[in-house]
């Protein structure tokens, strides 16, 4: 159980960061970032190639890595965003339209990706991690307390970037009004540039984080995509507390929830494996909270914000 | 005695939304500190008037000239900063951040040392936000949120003005109220243009344009205009 309970939470921080990139794109923009998917696996592979060209230097590699491919997401999620959201923007066009060119996107990113890094999966560092053992059967490896403590951190970074800065300050702004936002002073260009940077930079390390605990693989977007639009539903868009706790939620609820779910078959024999069926359990979540609590499940709450 | 320089003129401004004009060739002056009016019918083009002139919409047709200087191609960033403050009709807050946020964010263009100085000034004006200063925007009567409007205007100390019906919505006793504050203003010596949806606020004025249908039909001092037939017509009814 306490094994259980680890991975959700790990799994959940990953989710939850990539939950964060989504929620700031659907705060800003007004539409949901399909293109997150193969987004966070190009983040994962810029690191990895990053990575094939330092020496190892005791860890440092990897943040060196990560960062470079933080930036470069960064910078390749904007120039998209630039080059293709943009003119939609500047024709008031529907929704609808913002939802379709990130679902194109999506396929053409993918498809990069398989051409550059083919389907092989790809490890950081090759060979199995030696595992830290605690207290009730829970074992760690470094990567997952790693992924757990940069969650927490980058959560509190965008916490404090969003509600005590100019620039997060104006993002509000422009996310509640975006006329009285223009005619304060905010340059919506800028607004539209900031966030989709900030949305690479933790896309980027959703993707490594995804890559160091489990394996960077074409499809690694794909999988965790449909956690990570649970998480931005539950979560409320732009909360960021509230992001990081519905991720959680999603993680727990796939570890610990198929895990529960595999017992009774076990006993009655039932050839059902639950390990193929976590991402069900984030369907059944999404359905249960749209019905319920369609505007985030912290409505109202401190974690709102 | 007041100075006759021209502050802001239109010049023959035609604009419109999605390809359908709403406004025709529409020509105003306003004089360096004067309490101008605009008045006319609902759906007449009053807002579409002060949105070009703030530079939220672009004019298809026709120059703005500020201060001597041709706003055509300037931000809404960039007229801030020449000294135009606009007040939308709607949506005029930011309604999920406190009071103190709102003003924040009218100081946006200012540097940070500025903020507490004219933070003094506005609460000054209207001590009620100073009371109000962590309460969610949102929450605000209508009467509150007109002088939070106003006031986070204010926080970059503009030399002119653009206010949209701000009295509209309110009780009778809150209009007196928010219009004294705009004559306040006007006698500190900040240029107006009001777009007046009553009486009260065209009497406050010292002259006014008449719009009907995206056009400016009329012009002169309040006095004339509250004599005029099409005048008693608009806010008398029949």
């Amino acid at each position: 159980m306490g094994g259980w309970i680890v991975s959700g939470l790990v799994y959940g921080s990953i989710v939850a960061l990539g939950a964060l990139g989504c929620s700031y794109i659907l705060l800003i923009q007004r539409y949901f970032n399909f293109t997150a998917a193969p987004w966070l696996a190009l983040g994962a592979y810029l690191a990895w190639t990053m990575m094939q060209v330092l020496p190892h230097w005791g860890g440092l590699e990897l943040i060196i890595a990560a960062v470079v491919a933080m930036v470069a997401l960064g910078i390749a999620m904007t120039v998209a965003d630039k080059a293709l959201l943009k003119p939609l923007r500047k024709r008031g066009a529907p929704f609808m339209y913002f939802y379709m060119t990130s679902f194109g996107l999506l396929f053409v990113v993918r498809s990069i990706i398989w051409l550059i890094w083919g389907p092989q999966p790809k490890y950081y560092y090759p060979g199995s991690s030696a595992g830290i053992k605690g207290p009730w059967g829970i074992m760690v490896t470094p990567a997952e307390i790693l992924t757990l403590i940069v969650a927490v951190v980058v959560v509190a970074a965008l916490y404090f970037f969003q509600y005590r800065t100019k620039l997060g300050r104006g993002m509000l702004a422009t996310s509640q009004n975006s006329t009285l936002a223009s005619i304060s002073g905010v340059e919506p260009d800028t607004i539209h540039t900031a966030t989709t940077m900030i949305a690479g930079f933790v896309t980027a390390l959703a993707g490594i984080l995804y890559g160091l605990t489990i394996q960077i693989r074409p499809l690694m977007g794909w999988y965790i995509l449909l956690g990570i639009f649970v998480a931005v539903v539950c979560g409320g868009e732009g909360a960021i507390l509230g992001t990081l706790v519905a991720g959680y939620i999603v993680g727990l609820a796939q570890e610990v929830g198929s895990n529960l779910i595999q017992i009774p078959l076990n006993f009655w024999g039932i050839p059902v494996y639950m390990s193929a069926y976590k991402i069900a359990i984030s369907c059944v979540l999404f359905l249960v909270v749209i019905y319920f609590k369609p505007h985030g499940v912290f409505k109202g709450t401190f974690l709102e914000r | 005695m007041k100075k006759e320089k021209i502050i802001l003129e239109t010049d023959k401004i035609t604009a419109g939304y999605g390809g359908v004009d709403v406004l025709f060739d529409a020509s105003i002056k306003v004089k360096e500190g004067e309490l101008a009016a605009i008045i006319g019918p609902n759906g007449a083009g009053k807002t579409t008037l002060l949105r070009t002139i703030s530079g939220v919409l672009r004019p298809r047709k026709g120059k703005i000239i500020f201060k001597g200087e041709e706003l055509n191609g300037k931000t809404p960033r960039e007229r801030l900063e020449l000294g135009i403050g606009y007040i939308p009709q709607e949506d005029k807050i930011f309604p999920k951040m406190s009071c103190i946020d709102n003003l924040r964010m009218g100081a946006y263009t200012l540097p940070k040392n500025k903020f507490p100085e004219m933070l003094e000034k506005v609460y000054q004006l209207f001590p009620v936000l100073k009371e109000r200063r962590n309460q969610i925007a949102g929450q605000f009567s209508g009467g509150q949120r007109q002088m939070l409007a106003v006031a986070r205007a204010l926080m970059v100390q503009p030399d002119l003005l653009l206010l949209d019906e701000p009295t509209s919505g309110l009780q009778p006793s809150l209009v007196k109220e928010v219009l004294s504050k705009v004559k306040d203003l006007h006698q500190q010596g900040i240029t107006i243009l009001i777009v007046a949806q009553n009486r009260e606020a065209l009497e406050i004025a010292e002259r006014g344009y008449l719009v009907r249908v995206g056009k400016v039909v009329l012009e002169g001092t309040v006095k004339g205009l509250l004599n005029n037939d099409q005048v008693i017509q608009l806010y008398f009814g029949g």
